[in-house]
């Protein structure tokens, strides 16, 4: 097993408000994992804290061997990060390809001069890769959910990370959507040996290809196989609002 | 014959079009146009605070007090929105700072000179009719500063303003471009401000980048619908102005009204 994520008793507050508490595991690269938890347990403050945008107030994380907190550039350099689509603009008139060159130029130094042809091959390879190679002129605004999942997936992917972090990339989406995605996400993961971290609410499109599953509700409640850790004791321990009814599990949230 | 009002006019028209079509997009787009309106408030506090000072017989130009007022309160602002203060909140914050330095100002200055009051208002309120060859250079200077600035940035203003999150995430220094972006508005607001005044200023730094950044598909629409629009609302205006006996800041103003009612009415199929 090779160094991947390492997380030692982490804990992150905001003001008062604990997102974190505690939480301790660590993911041998290359792996492919799954956040789970009822909103607000702090499956988007712990992909946070992997690239160094939230500081822990206690603990320590490393990625890769380095320190999110003291190296923030060097991990963000390595890491590959898909926010949720909610937390997109999309009313700014950006095409495909303008928001792969996004990925691409980042990583070089201002003011980021590249011949446009070259610039033009790399992101058309990039979007083979993500098979939306038709869509490099679309406007964003009118791409479908799935599509623009894929287009954000290929902005993170395009300075080849090792590690590939998502913030819920089913959300909105239809089944169908949701299968294509995890499919993309694995295959990512198969064939560029790229490390997975996702926060999902729901983990059924990416069962298929046996995640690491972590339960997290500020606290962590379990880590390991899905088979292993989506048990009732578990989820009931997570879910405040857990129920069954029939053959239904209802994971509900705690807003009390 | 032509006659030089006319000319320097126009040339300082066309100037003040170019350097608010490069930088009016970047406003609309990253939702920055209230907070650069707000820039002439800062203007307007440094102006006067200017004058105070030079009244108080520091051998420092008024010019250079604005600049570097304004620059300083645009980091300020750009450090507000940084910290989780809403844009709103922090233009607001810069409004009621600069207003009060304004008038406390003022006060202090007119103590000193009877004068001064007028020579800050003078300074600060420039008009298309009394531009002078200085203007022009100075607005010739501006347009190069801008563009060269724009040119050499828009990209991660926009990248940012799409996905602040994910643009921390891949590794841009948000914090510094927020400062790029506020502290050109800044220059920029002052630029206009004293050159062609107030009207005009706050008429040309919101008006293209709020309507092509409506009607584009593209970044480089918005930039090219922004120079249009920039362009044709000077242009019409100093027409109109010229052949109606009008003020021409309030004629480019009603020319930005037309525009905006021919690309919201008239084409509507081409508004997305």
């Amino acid at each position: 097993m090779h160094e991947g994520v390492e997380v030692k008793n982490v804990t992150v507050t905001y003001g008062d408000v604990v997102a974190l508490d505690n939480v301790s595991f660590s993911l041998g690269h290359p792996f492919f994992a799954i956040v789970m938890g009822p909103n607000g347990a702090g499956k988007t403050t712990l992909l946070r804290c992997l690239i160094g945008l939230v500081r822990p107030v206690s603990g320590s994380v490393k990625v890769f061997g380095l320190d999110p907190v003291k190296r923030p550039y060097d991990v963000r350099s390595i890491t590959g990060y898909v926010p949720q689509m909610i937390s997109v603009d999309q009313s700014v008139p950006l095409r495909v390809c303008d928001i792969v060159a996004m990925g691409l130029l980042s990583k070089m130094r201002p003011p980021r001069l590249v011949r446009s042809s070259e610039l033009s091959s790399a992101i058309m390879k990039i979007l083979r890769i993500v098979g939306i190679e038709d869509l490099y002129d679309k406007p964003f605004y009118a791409l479908s959910g799935g599509q623009k999942q894929k287009v954000m997936i290929a902005r993170a992917i395009a300075h080849n990370p090792k590690l590939l972090l998502l913030d819920e990339p089913f959300s909105m989406l239809d089944a169908e959507s949701r299968v294509e995605i995890a499919e993309l996400i694995y295959e990512l993961h198969r064939r560029y040996e790229m490390s997975v971290l996702m926060v999902a609410h729901e983990i059924s499109p990416c069962m298929c290809y046996e995640p690491v599953v972590l339960i997290l509700n500020k606290k962590l409640y379990a880590v390991g196989k899905a088979h292993s850790v989506l048990t009732k004791e578990v989820l009931m321990k997570a879910y405040a609002g857990y129920m069954e009814v029939g053959r239904i599990t209802i994971l509900g949230e705690d807003h009390g | 014959m032509v006659s030089p009002i006319l000319i320097n006019m126009i040339v300082s028209s066309v100037l003040s079009a170019g350097i608010a079509s490069a930088v009016s997009p970047l406003a609309a787009l990253s939702r920055s146009t209230m907070a650069a309106l707000q820039m002439l408030h800062v203007v307007i506090a440094g102006g006067f605070l200017g004058v105070l000072i030079y009244h108080m017989g520091m051998p420092i130009p008024p010019i250079a007090t604005t600049i570097v007022f304004s620059l300083l309160m645009s980091i300020a602002i750009a450090e507000l929105i940084e910290r989780g203060f809403t844009q709103d909140v922090a233009a607001a914050i810069s409004a009621f700072t600069s207003c009060a330095i304004a008038a406390l100002s003022g006060f202090l200055a007119s103590r000193i000179s009877s004068t001064a009051l007028t020579e800050a208002w003078s300074f600060l309120i420039g008009s298309l009719v009394l531009i002078r060859i200085t203007d022009i250079l100075t607005l010739a200077l501006l347009l190069i500063i801008t563009t060269v600035l724009v040119l050499m940035f828009h990209r991660e203003v926009i990248y940012i303003s799409f996905d602040e999150e994910g643009a921390r995430a891949m590794g841009l220094r948000v914090r510094y471009y927020r400062y790029l972006l506020y502290g050109l508005l800044s220059v920029v607001a002052v630029g206009l401000s004293m050159s062609l005044g107030a009207i005009i200023a706050h008429i040309l730094l919101a008006a293209p980048g709020a309507i092509s950044s409506k009607i584009s598909t593209s970044i480089r629409q918005v930039f090219g619908y922004s120079l249009g629009i920039s362009m044709l609302s000077v242009c019409i205006g100093i027409v109109l102005a010229y052949r109606l006996a009008l003020p021409p800041g309030a004629m480019i103003g009603v020319a930005v009204v037309l525009i905006y009612l021919v690309f919201t009415i008239c084409l509507r199929g081409f508004r997305r």
